[in-house]
């Protein structure tokens, strides 16, 4: 397990390096010039001597090695630069903007869960019956609606016809509870039709039915054999739903001022702050990475009989 | 099988109740909210001396001299220039009393009451010192790092430009001018001392701001407490805050929400007045005949696009608002179909079968170039459905680079938004768009009348004759199509009713709240 965890490790470096090139390399050819963008950010004309000053000072005339190896060895150092727009150091500014991202994607993961498990296995054992109907149609319209559209609902309801909750939610518990119901439903939706069917893939094979005519509680059969069996398979859709959740989501953290690190990458690419891009890109690469290996771990935890060493 | 179905029940229907639970008892919270939906305790538990405004923007610095930074401060009441620009667009005094120029030599005198807000007199040697940092910091002003500033004594200073420099007052009235108390303390991105009647309370970078009375505020008494700028990006977001009672008041209110307000006159007051931001078209001189330039502008039909956008804009015949002496275009582009057909017939073109023009056999083809905000991108569309009903097709092209296309010449047509009057003087964008080397001049515009005009307008000093100038530079633009004008956009605040003292009235975005704001 450990030469699995050091080789896993070693690939993190080249992924790193061939994302941070891919990025670098995206944003330098995009259209759009920081400087013009920063200096025209009111809407003002821009004066052409101003503006080749400020390219000069944030090193955009230097040539695409100088600026990327430059940047490379920076980060290789722990410093992911400075932002074009307020001077701030990158790993600051998404620190910050984590701070929001985190417990909104945990809580929002947790919902999801909490909802969905017990209504994915429910609608598995139940399949073809009036609650697995009911509970395929509220996964359908889960999954149907877009969060925003949620988020408005929620508003609408909670804030706006029920003054339950306010719809300026400062950065407290209430403010959490709409924008995570918001990423929680959609979310429910896909977990319980995944759930459900890893489930009944289980419950159709021929082990269960031998646990059944040996008389195996229907109990026992669920929570020790099925749920166990399946658990794989709900660690990965858990483990990719993570990694989405954390690059966090630009509408809903828009929609309740969540400043998380959805908003902050928004406006940098608004503002071509090609550093904070960059930095954004590049942590999410390792949090994806992370993810899968302790996807991996886990995998064989549960199954001892997974050799990755093999 | 019913225990596990049970369990299974109980667990689903356990986590939903807990979030409904918990959303139900929300109100309980900081932001209580009461029955109705129509009243908060956001603003009326603390006697109305607590204002919540929702922005679209977010500092991230307090630092006034750098970046567009000022914009906020003064916004949020805090950073006060010398001079400030009215509703009519006239520069009156407000930190300085006066300025006299004889030539290149400046004489500011400065309002022997003004002072920051931990009591420090303001000085003129004080002043000099801002100018010089404005200087050095904003690449904007960098002229004034070769100006000679002096104090003379303690309420006057010396302003020696060099050269002619007649506007030197509007500038000063720019919110990146503000004056800072550079002795008191070197943390200028948090926790800069200005003169204005608020000051900070709570500063989060790229979030929401906080401000609270300037107690020894040297222009009047401040009537509220404090003021909480809420940074709120989502208009559907500033909407439902606002019908909740929680915000008091916004602007850049969006189409939408203003047919929403509008329906309920008791609840909410809306003002909506031309602002400083012009969307325009250039026609290139290099690609298009005059006849063709000519009649595109007799087609386009700017109200019609007003209506479209439902308020978010004005129609506007000239680069400037209308209510400024130098907003007054004497013969505006006028839609005429029957002149439009008759400059295309004289050009040799001829309407074929699919009712396009058409020259040696070749339909006329133009690209209309912009950018994806502003609401350029429905401007373009509903241009290129007006041209083709007219005969003339156009084909519209979204540019990421929102600068590049304008300044190279890259175009047939080119969409553009930008402030028109940054300090309520023409020469800023007459000198960028119509100017011989004007870095926006790059579709082939030249005219030497033009030209004479723009260098005497550089000098003049004369205010009335400034404006007598730029009518008459925007005129010749327009008579030689190179230039559309289609709107400038409004500035729409959206406020509950009794509120007084914002900067509605105002064209200039840079100005919000006030010593006198109140409910």
């Amino acid at each position: 397990m450990g030469k699995f965890i050091g080789k896993r490790l070693l690939q993190l470096v080249f992924v790193l390096f061939a994302v941070s090139f891919m990025t670098f390399a995206l944003m330098y050819i995009a259209p759009g010039d920081p400087a013009e963008r920063k200096l025209s950010a009111q809407g003002e004309a821009v004066n052409p001597e101003v503006l080749e000053a400020e390219r000069e000072k944030m090193g955009l005339n230097q040539p695409f090695a100088v600026r990327y190896f430059s940047w490379l060895g920076g980060v290789c150092t722990g410093n992911l630069g400075t932002s074009y727009v307020d001077n701030r150091p990158v790993i600051t500014k998404l620190g910050e903007g984590m701070a929001y991202t985190v417990p909104l994607a945990m809580s929002a993961l947790a919902v999801a869960l909490a909802i969905s498990l017990p209504l994915g296995i429910l609608s598995a054992v139940y399949s073809n019956s009036v609650l697995d109907i009911i509970v395929q149609i509220f996964s359908f319209i889960g999954n149907a609606l877009p969060n925003f559209l949620i988020a408005v609902l929620l508003i609408f309801f909670f804030c706006i016809q029920n003054s339950f909750l306010p719809v300026i939610a400062n950065n407290s518990f209430t403010g959490l509870i709409l924008p995570t119901l918001s990423l929680a439903i959609p979310m429910c939706g896909r977990f319980i039709k995944q759930f459900r069917g890893e489930v009944i893939e289980q419950l159709e094979k021929d082990y269960i039915t031998g646990l059944r005519v040996r008389g195996v509680k229907e109990k026992k059969i669920i929570f020790g054999n099925v749920l166990h069996n399946s658990s794989a398979a709900i660690i990965t859709i858990t483990g990719l739903a993570i990694g989405t959740l954390m690059g966090g989501s630009v509408v809903i953290e828009s929609i309740f001022r969540w400043p998380g690190v959805g908003k902050l990458v928004m406006d940098s690419i608004t503002a071509r702050d090609y550093p904070v891009i960059q930095g954004f890109v590049l942590i999410m690469a390792v949090i994806y990475v992370l993810i899968n290996l302790a996807t991996d771990i886990l995998y064989r935890v549960i199954d001892p009989r997974i050799d990755y060493e093999k | 099988m019913r225990k596990i179905t049970k369990g299974l029940m109980f667990g689903a229907v356990a986590a939903m109740s807990a979030m409904s639970l918990a959303a139900c008892s929300g109100g309980g919270g900081e932001e209580t909210t009461t029955a109705g939906g129509d009243t908060t305790a956001a603003s009326q538990d603390t006697s109305k001396k607590e204002m919540k405004v929702a922005i679209s923007f977010s500092n991230d610095s307090l630092d006034c001299h750098k970046e567009s930074f000022g914009w906020y401060t003064q916004i949020e009441g805090m950073s006060e220039t010398l001079f400030r620009v009215d509703d009519d667009s006239k520069v009156v005094p407000l930190l300085a009393e006066s300025a006299e120029n004889e030539g290149t030599l400046w004489t500011i005198k400065l309002n022997d009451k003004a002072a920051f807000s931990n009591g420090t007199k303001l000085t003129a040697d004080m002043v000099a010192r801002n100018l010089q940092r404005v200087g050095a910091e904003s690449g904007k002003f960098k002229a004034y790092a070769d100006f000679e500033i002096k104090a003379v004594d303690d309420t006057t200073l010396t302003i020696d430009t060099k050269d002619p420099y007649p506007t030197l007052k509007n500038e000063l009235s720019s919110p990146e001018m503000g004056i800072m108390d550079l002795d008191a303390t070197t943390d200028f991105v948090n926790a800069p001392i200005f003169t204005g009647p608020f000051v900070i309370d709570k500063f989060t970078p790229g979030g929401d701001v906080s401000v609270k009375k300037n107690e020894n505020y040297w222009n009047g008494d401040v009537v509220l407490d404090k003021i909480d700028f809420l940074y709120m990006m989502d208009d559907s977001s500033k909407l439902m805050a606002m019908q909740n009672g929680e915000i008091d008041w916004y602007n850049s209110v969006s189409a939408d929400a203003i047919a929403i307000y509008q329906k309920e006159p008791d609840k909410y007051t809306l003002t909506s007045i031309p602002g400083e931001r012009s969307q325009f078209y250039f026609l290139n001189e290099n690609n298009i005949s005059i006849n063709v330039r000519k009649a595109i502008n007799s087609i386009v039909d700017k109200e019609a696009i007003a209506k479209f956008l439902e308020g978010s804009t004005s129609a506007s015949d000239g680069p400037f608002n209308p209510s400024a002496a130098y907003g007054k275009v004497a013969a505006p582009a006028k839609v005429d179909l029957e002149t439009a057909k008759k400059l295309m017939e004289d050009d040799g073109y001829t309407l074929n079968g699919n009712g396009i023009y058409e020259k040696d056999g070749k339909e006329v083809n133009l690209t209309v170039k912009y950018y994806e905000a502003r609401e350029l991108d429905k401007v373009a569309t509903l241009m290129q459905e007006q041209l083709k009903a007219a005969g003339i097709n156009t084909t519209l092209k979204a540019e990421e680079d929102t600068e590049g296309y304008v300044t190279t010449g890259d175009y047939d047509i080119a969409l553009y938004c930008m402030i028109t009057d940054k300090f309520g003087d023409p020469y800023y964008f007459i000198n960028n768009t119509l100017a011989d080397g004007g870095y926006y001049n790059a579709g082939g515009f030249k005219n030497e009348e033009c030209q004479k005009l723009i260098d005497q307008l550089k000098s003049e000093e004369d205010v009335a004759k400034r404006a007598d100038l730029a009518n008459q530079i925007v005129q010749i633009a327009v008579d030689d199509a190179y230039m559309g004008y289609v709107g400038l956009f409004n500035k729409t605040t959206v406020a509950k009713p009794g509120i007084t003292g914002i900067s509605a009235d105002n064209p200039y975005d840079f100005y919000g709240v006030y010593s006198n704001t109140s409910f």
